[in-house]
């Protein structure tokens, strides 16, 4: 059960609301909507990160799943694992996540990203050799937006982790516009 | 040393941020990411404007996250403006991640609200009393705009560690508007 109290999604501010209606009246957003000085800034870049075409909307679920799986955000996974199959991974990809294994069917630049991920979620940080090998398979802008991603997803996992957030019944999560 | 070399081509409104910001060097290596950067920096400015949390509390939390992320950049930044806020030498060090909260003279409510910090970023999780003690002095939103500071200043930890960001030698942190 919520350790803090969830609005309706008709209460948020019209920004907020408008938010919801284009990604889903998902609990996490209701959460946040509590806090309206800095929703609206939080979901502006939300919307930025999800309509970006950097990475493949696969590519980007991996990295979100296993960040979700090394923070233990039940709630994330809830979510991602839905997202993360309309992407087309496969269930025994997915098993794999959850495992902090791999898949024989990772390509190269995955793995690469998954490893670097693992690293920086469960360290804090990464070596020279891990990130120069990342830094092979993806340019500034690749790096910089999967740190941006990373920072999102590892951050947001601790708010719904310590709010022990409840996973939504239906609402999913809109990735596509 | 930086790891990337710095973003010099920006978009008239990340360059807009940028500058506003202060042109510290972590802006600048990010700033490759483009529109989910400037997304990054608008969340930014409006987690750093709200009146709903004190100065001074976000302060003392951003320190400690910056300490029990390993961030040595982080914490200088952001020195100043604890101090802008009282915050003096004894409390900087209770602050440290070998140091001990309670000798830092902090008010009830900055020592729960401290120590819940301490939890989320160490376990990732919060035992349900922890949470209850930082309600007795924050309401709902505070408490939301709490757990919001700690989100984004663990996941900056995260990409500031990744590509060993230099310490700025003369820019300085400058608030937005």
């Amino acid at each position: 059960m919520s350790r803090i109290p969830l609005s309706p999604a008709a209460s948020a501010s019209p920004d907020a609301r408008d938010f919801m209606r284009r990604r889903g009246e998902l609990n996490v957003f209701r959460l946040l909507a509590g806090a309206p000085k800095v929703f609206d800034g939080w979901s502006q870049m939300v919307d930025a990160q999800l309509d970006s075409r950097t990475f493949s909307p696969r590519l980007r679920e991996l990295a979100v799943l296993r960040i979700a799986h090394v923070q233990h955000c039940a709630y994330q996974i809830a979510q991602h694992t839905y997202v993360g199959r309309r992407a087309g991974i496969s269930e025994t990809e997915i098993d794999a996540l959850s495992a902090e294994g791999l898949a024989p069917s990772f390509t190269e630049t995955e793995r690469t990203v998954l490893a670097f991920v693992d690293e920086l979620c469960t360290t804090g940080t990464v070596t020279e050799e891990t990130f120069e090998v990342t830094r092979a398979a993806l340019d500034e802008a690749e790096l910089t937006e999967l740190l941006l991603l990373v920072s999102l997803y590892y951050g947001l996992a601790l708010v719904l982790n310590a709010v022990d957030l409840d996973i939504d019944h239906e609402a999913r999560l809109e990735t596509s516009q | 040393m930086t790891r990337i070399s710095y973003c010099t081509t920006m978009s008239d409104q990340v360059r807009d941020l940028v500058t506003e910001r202060g042109n510290l060097n972590v802006y600048r290596a990010l700033a490759y990411a483009g529109k989910p950067f400037e997304g990054w920096m608008i969340a930014g400015r409006a987690a750093l404007t709200s009146t709903a949390v004190s100065a001074r509390l976000r302060e003392l939390v951003i320190l400690r996250v910056g300490h029990l992320m390993r961030c040595p950049y982080e914490i200088v930044q952001h020195i100043p403006q604890a101090e802008d806020h009282g915050v003096g030498s004894r409390q900087r060090d209770a602050l440290a991640a070998d140091g001990h909260l309670t000798e830092g003279g902090f008010s009830a409510l900055e020592q729960s609200v401290l120590e819940m910090t301490t939890e989320l970023v160490t376990t990732a999780s919060l035992a349900p009393g922890t949470l209850e003690r930082v309600r007795e002095g924050l309401d709902d939103e505070q408490l939301l705009e709490v757990l919001m500071i700690i989100n984004r200043w663990s996941g900056l930890a995260l990409m500031i560690n990744a590509l060993d960001v230099d310490i700025d030698t003369d820019a300085r942190f400058s608030m937005p508007r």
